[in-house]
């Protein structure tokens, strides 16, 4: 995925999409964490987000662009609720404003991760047909 | 923590239905893309994949290329030798071929009318030339 890169800027870009990610997930943690107990809801999707950002991480950590093209979909599906959650507060206290608009932007970032993993994968099957191709004309 | 009312909730299900739904084709092309053999990750990437092609390219190099410049280099200069050499023996041979038009018309003029007056006949491959 990063085959355009010198070897060591790849790992270097690596690391920093894995931090960005496991921050996300001790961000998942957290909201566990200082949840109210009887909301399900709310450790659901604090869980949905540590297991799917902890995938992503490990993803982008091990080079496995795989494990972070699904991940980065369940992550920005399980991160919808606290942007909407955030919407929701924003329109009673608009000093929630920012945090909404950052943490939409956030979403947005995951999306675009998986759209990326997704053209990897998209690329990697055409050198596939192509090579099939010419092992075919052989 | 969470405050749902109906509209927010509304709007939950449909974008993590949308995203999940992004989650699930992805998995579905995955699983696709693994039974058609596709690879993880490209040649390039592999670091350990590009320094043996490195090496086999450094090997081919050293085994066809440089013996191949090496006879090149050799060729060239027996060409411009054998060029040279042409060069020379044709200079020589037209002067030879002159001077002997030049003999011939002078034992012509100057050969005493008893003797022989028919002269040995030059060979056929300069025959034209003289």
């Amino acid at each position: 995925m990063y085959s355009w890169l010198p070897p060591r800027q790849r790992l270097i870009v690596r690391a920093a999409l894995a931090t960005a990610w496991w921050l996300v997930t001790l961000g998942g943690i957290a909201s566990i964490v200082v949840n109210d107990p009887s909301n399900i809801l709310g450790d659901v999707f604090g869980a949905a987000v540590v297991a799917t950002s902890g995938v992503a991480g490990a993803g982008a950590a091990w080079n496995r662009f795989r494990w972070e093209w699904i991940a980065a979909w369940f992550a920005a599906a399980s991160l919808t609720p606290f942007v909407l959650m955030s919407v929701a507060a924003s329109y009673r206290n608009i000093q929630a404003l920012p945090g909404t608009i950052l943490l939409a932007a956030l979403a947005a970032s995951f999306c675009a991760r998986a759209l990326l993993c997704a053209a990897h994968a998209a690329k990697l099957r055409e050198q596939h047909e192509a090579t099939r191709g010419d092992a075919g004309d052989v | 923590m969470f405050d749902w009312s109906p509209v927010w909730t509304f709007a939950g299900v449909i974008v993590v239905g949308l995203f999940g739904t992004g989650g699930i084709v992805a998995w579905r092309r995955l699983q696709h893309d693994k039974k058609i053999g596709v690879q993880t990750t490209e040649i390039a990437e592999d670091d350990a994949e590009a320094k043996r092609w490195q090496s086999i390219i450094e090997t081919q190099t050293k085994v066809l290329l440089e013996p191949m410049q090496r006879r090149l280099g050799e060729l060239e200069t027996t060409v411009a030798e054998l060029q040279a050499s042409l060069d020379r023996r044709n200079r020589q041979y037209w002067a030879a071929i002159s001077y002997i038009r030049t003999l011939l018309m002078w034992i012509h003029r100057f050969m005493p009318d008893e003797l022989e007056q028919t002269a040995p006949q030059p060979p056929v491959t300069i025959n034209e030339d003289v």
